[in-house]
């Protein structure tokens, strides 16, 4: 076993999308061990979601035609579904949460340090709140402003044997509304036309319309 | 605008039926597993090449 963490925590994730950031895509394509581990952790999760930005990180830098390949062919499977911000209606909306979260990250002196793909996964995070938590090991580019996290695992590094850490996070819609209107106060009205777009509450997932 | 959650979503609904989303579980066949399992071995045994090949 290389992945350690509250087996308790995994069952939270049951019915949940798993929003991928690419440190983590990495990490399960690095060792078929912590592979088959988190797989048996999230079994009752309803898969992996990879967005077009974490696929065009995981793919970028490749030239060697096999591995390339191999990367193509493994985020192909079954387990991993594609996000809908190929979508152009969806990913002006996601574009609209993106913005803002960078306004209120930035306000609250959390803003260094995050790029364009991970505002993008935490505009889908926030999208789509109701079905969807993301896992990264790159908590600090999630902040604790807006989300919350559920749980934490290491995984045992090949080589030097180190641990590194991943992050469940969720969006915390009253953290977000509480933000929200610090904002709209600091600018003083002039953010009456923000524009922002959460999916509203389901009582279960169904996959003509969410996934993906 | 302000979507608040209870707004409606921004996509079409194309079908109501309530079907049941599969788990990663049984996404995750024995045969899914082993196929990418495979590929991250051949990728392992790429990158070991080419890290012979830059010793050279």
């Amino acid at each position: 076993m290389k992945v350690f963490g509250d087996s308790k925590s995994d069952k939270e994730l049951s019915g949940k999308y798993i929003l991928l950031d690419n440190d983590f895509l990495n990490q399960l394509f690095r060792d078929p061990e912590v592979l088959v581990d988190f797989i048996l952790r999230f079994d009752s999760s309803a898969g992996f979601l990879i967005d077009t930005l974490t696929e065009f990180e995981f793919s970028r830098d490749i030239y060697n035609f096999k591995q390339r390949k191999a990367r193509e062919e493994f985020i192909a499977k079954s387990i991993f579904y594609p996000t809908r911000s190929v979508n152009y209606e969806i990913f002006n909306h996601l574009l609209d949460n993106a913005l803002l979260l960078s306004r209120i990250y930035s306000q609250q002196k959390q803003g260094e340090g995050k790029s364009f793909t991970d505002l993008m996964l935490a505009a889908i995070t926030m999208l789509q709140s109701n079905t969807t938590v993301l896992i990264t090991g790159n908590k600090k580019h999630f902040p604790l402003c807006i989300f919350d996290t559920l749980t934490v695992y290491n995984v045992e590094q090949d080589g030097d044997g180190s641990m590194r850490a991943y992050c469940v996070v969720s969006f915390n819609q009253n953290k977000f509304k509480k933000y929200l209107e610090q904002l709209k106060l600091s600018e003083k009205g002039s953010l009456k036309t923000v524009s922002f777009h959460i999916e509203s509450n389901k009582e279960d997932i169904n996959p003509d319309d969410i996934p993906f | 605008m302000t979507n608040l959650p209870s707004d409606p979503k921004p996509h079409i609904q194309t079908n109501k039926s309530k079907k049941r989303v599969p788990t990663l579980g049984e996404l995750a066949t024995k045969e899914v597993v082993s196929e990418m399992v495979a590929l991250i071995r051949e990728n392992q045994k790429i990158e070991m090449e080419e890290r012979a090949k830059e010793k050279e």
